[in-house]
């Protein structure tokens, strides 16, 4: 119970965060904080927690900037399942691989909104699209993964402390 | 913390998930399922601590950026002296220039322009991630008298449309948006003709201007505001200036750029027009219908030519 309260606390306050750093720091681009999350949470929990915060970060990053509910969704789900499979293969501190993961699902998720989105109007070319939001965003996500990977594997310790504890407890042997 | 006796294997939740997605996809996007109210309730919640976190934001920003030294603040505070020095004198000519324009204007019986219109001040709280301000959220609701098709404007330029409101806060679509036409007028000339948003062109701070059918020569620098046949925006707000006009290859139309009157980059504060163009098209038409001679012959020569631009213009507004 504590556990989904403080994963709701951690979507609900990084969605904050992301929709006033535009208004705060005004340089015209924004990370894409949710899609840090997901990938930080599947990096340090696996596949399945992965694809659960993929999930909701992806209705609610739908439900506020979409004409319609699913396409965020589907992406970071995916997302969360591919960043997943390297849970059990690299140490939680390092940083460098979120980073990567991060860079590269902000990549395929900005290069899918311009091609389902910006691609039927026909007004944007791909090339303008491509450095003027898909790497500017790419580069701005994987700098700011070291902060917040920083706060959500501080916040994900004392969580993984308390599970260990939990599942120790004498009440809770089978 | 993830034991490996599951009900279900990891790949096999993937599957539900993605069906899961695609039916939610092919529900929203048929709009078989309204996702408005859900956005609304969402926002509602939302709105009140976006407000605040923006503000305090803004304030500490603020404040670093208040360490300007001692003698840069002098030199500013003299600038600004001998600009306002400049400004009253303008000020008084156009007080005087204003008082006998609502005096034809009452002569006439000529509709209201924008200036006239009750307006709203509000905070920009939240926006779209991504570039660029194309959507945002306003600290304005229903509550304080906001509803949706009602202009924005910041800095004395149109900056876009709210589309939907709560009690508390609006969401405001931004002309640059890549599924915005504006109808416009080039205001010296009064030649009518569209203007689009384009978010590529507005990395080189640029609109894009259509459908323009004019013998006129259009200088660089003209004025475009609204046009009255628009049937989303008030007439006659301020939009750009014209930056580059050619014909088009079957030299039938001009199209060209124009130069947004806001900076796009950096919108904090917006002023609502607490009309929209229904209700003020509804006003209009009561005051001419008691209108004398003098209002009858101006007014249908200006109705004539906008009836045969309406004809190749109606329908080109809006999302297409």
């Amino acid at each position: 119970m504590r556990k989904i309260l403080t994963f709701g606390l951690f979507i609900f306050c990084t969605f904050l965060l992301q929709s006033t750093w535009p208004v705060v720091i005004r340089i015209g681009y924004t990370p894409d904080m949710l899609l840090i999350l997901v990938v930080s949470m599947a990096f340090m929990r696996g596949r399945r927690s992965g694809m659960l915060f993929g999930m909701i970060c992806g209705i609610l990053a739908d439900l506020c900037y979409m004409p319609f509910l699913g396409f965020s969704a589907l992406l970071f789900t995916l997302t969360g399942y591919l960043a997943g499979g390297t849970y059990d293969v690299f140490f939680s501190e390092n940083v460098k691989l979120p980073m990567v993961m991060a860079a590269a699902g902000e990549f395929v998720y900005r290069l899918a909104y311009y091609l389902v989105f910006s691609l039927r109007h026909g007004r944007e070319s791909f090339f303008s699209c491509l450095f003027g939001t898909i790497l500017p965003q790419t580069v701005l996500t994987m700098l700011l993964t070291i902060p917040l990977y920083g706060i959500f594997y501080f916040f994900n310790r004392k969580i993984a402390v308390h599970e260990l504890e939990e599942q120790q407890s004498p009440w809770l042997r089978k | 913390m993830n034991k490996k006796n599951h009900l279900m294997k990891n790949k096999h939740v993937l599957a539900v998930l993605i069906i899961a997605c695609i039916c939610l996809i092919a529900a929203t996007a048929s709009s078989f399922v309204p996702v408005a109210p859900v956005r609304s309730v969402f926002q509602t919640i939302v709105s009140p601590l976006q407000n605040g976190i923006s503000k305090a934001g803004s304030f500490l920003a603020g404040q670093h950026s208040a360490r300007k030294s001692t003698e840069e603040l002098t030199q500013e505070n003299e600038q600004l002296q001998s600009r306002i020095t400049q400004l009253e004198e303008q000020n008084t000519l156009l007080t005087e220039d204003t008082q006998e324009l609502e005096k034809l204007q009452a002569l006439y019986k000529l509709d209201k322009s924008y200036a006239d219109y009750d307006k709203v001040a509000a905070q920009v709280i939240a926006s779209e991630s991504g570039s660029w301000f194309s959507s945002f959220t306003i600290n304005r609701g229903s509550s304080d008298g906001i509803e949706t098709g009602m202009n924005v404007l910041a800095d004395g330029g149109l900056v876009g449309i709210v589309t939907e409101t709560g009690g508390h806060w609006a969401t405001v679509r931004s002309i640059i948006d890549d599924s915005n036409n504006v109808s416009a007028t080039i205001l010296s000339t009064q030649d009518n003709c569209i203007v689009s948003g384009s978010l590529d062109l507005i990395r080189q701070n640029k609109m894009e201007l259509s459908e323009l059918v004019t013998d006129n020569d259009v200088v660089a620098g003209s004025k475009v505001v609204t046009s009255y046949i628009s049937d989303k925006y008030l007439p006659g707000i301020l939009i750009g200036y014209v930056d580059s006009i050619e014909e088009d290859a079957n030299h039938l139309q001009k199209t060209g750029t124009v130069i947004p009157a806001v900076d796009f980059q950096h919108i904090t504060d917006v002023l609502v027009i607490q009309t929209t163009k229904r209700t003020a098209d509804v006003e209009s038409t009561d005051g001419q219908a008691a209108a004398g001679n003098a209002a009858e012959s101006v007014s249908s020569t200006s109705g004539a030519a906008a009836d045969s631009q309406v004809s190749s213009q109606s329908g080109t507004e809006g999302t297409p």
